[in-house]
């Protein structure tokens, strides 16, 4: 028997593998949306404006308040609408409980729920083949005694590549 | 013609990737037999040709 030198390592990436693959599948579910743009700018005119007017109220002698800085156009246009709702219910905070309801449990729609894990299966389904050729990788490590550190041959690379891919093994009677 | 091919090209990528996401559970991780095999590439193929059609390609 070859040594065993090395097989936690080897077991340890397998495992810290599938863990991000379950982390990055996961992130990209629940992707936060992109913040408005320019909205960081509007806030810091606003605040600017509002601490110069302030300065000027408190200073004594009676000067004039300076005259508010020119403000960015998005501080001075109309707030924006506000967003619609989005599909993932893990952003929703609590709702309030209806009157005489008791605890206030956070409600998930079952619709939202619904609509969130059909993406999350449809962001995920594509993508859990990937998880076949690291299985694939870590079988022929063992096989041969190796680490994850030298790689594999092409042939064995082609080979793991059909099994997990072509349908005639999956769909063939062996 | 090039969005249609693109978009027959992308379906048939979509069954196959979701056929074979089902099927590596099934095969490897369940250990299933043959025929439990062969049904679950089946259903991942016709979800993912789903997912597609619903316009939520993966």
């Amino acid at each position: 028997m070859s040594s065993e030198r090395g097989q936690a390592t080897v077991e340890w990436t397998g495992l810290m593998l599938m863990v991000a693959l379950a982390l990055g599948g996961l992130a990209a579910a629940v992707r936060p949306a992109p913040a408005a743009p320019e909205l960081g700018e509007a806030l810091a005119e606003r605040i600017a404006g509002a601490a110069a007017g302030a300065a000027a109220r408190e200073e004594p002698g009676g000067a004039a308040p300076l005259a508010s800085p020119p403000r960015h156009p998005a501080a001075m246009a109309p707030p924006a609408r506000p967003h619609p709702p989005r599909a993932s219910p893990l952003r929703r905070g609590p709702r309030p409980a209806p009157p005489g309801s008791g605890i206030g449990f956070p409600r998930v729609p079952v619709g939202d729920a619904f609509r969130w894990l059909r993406g999350a299966v449809g962001h995920g389904i594509n993508r859990v083949w990937i998880g076949c050729l690291a299985h694939r990788r870590f079988r022929y490590g063992l096989r041969q005694g190796q680490t994850w550190i030298r790689p594999m041959p092409p042939g064995e690379s082609f080979g793991a590549l059909n099994e997990c891919l072509n349908p005639v093994e999956f769909l063939g009677d062996d | 013609m090039a969005p249609r091919i693109h978009r027959i090209a992308g379906a048939a990528w979509c069954a196959l990737a979701a056929g074979a996401s089902l099927g590596f559970l099934a095969r490897d991780l369940l250990g299933l037999p043959q025929p439990w095999v062969a049904f679950g590439w089946s259903a991942g193929a016709a979800l993912g040709l789903w997912l597609v059609r619903r316009g939520r390609p993966p």
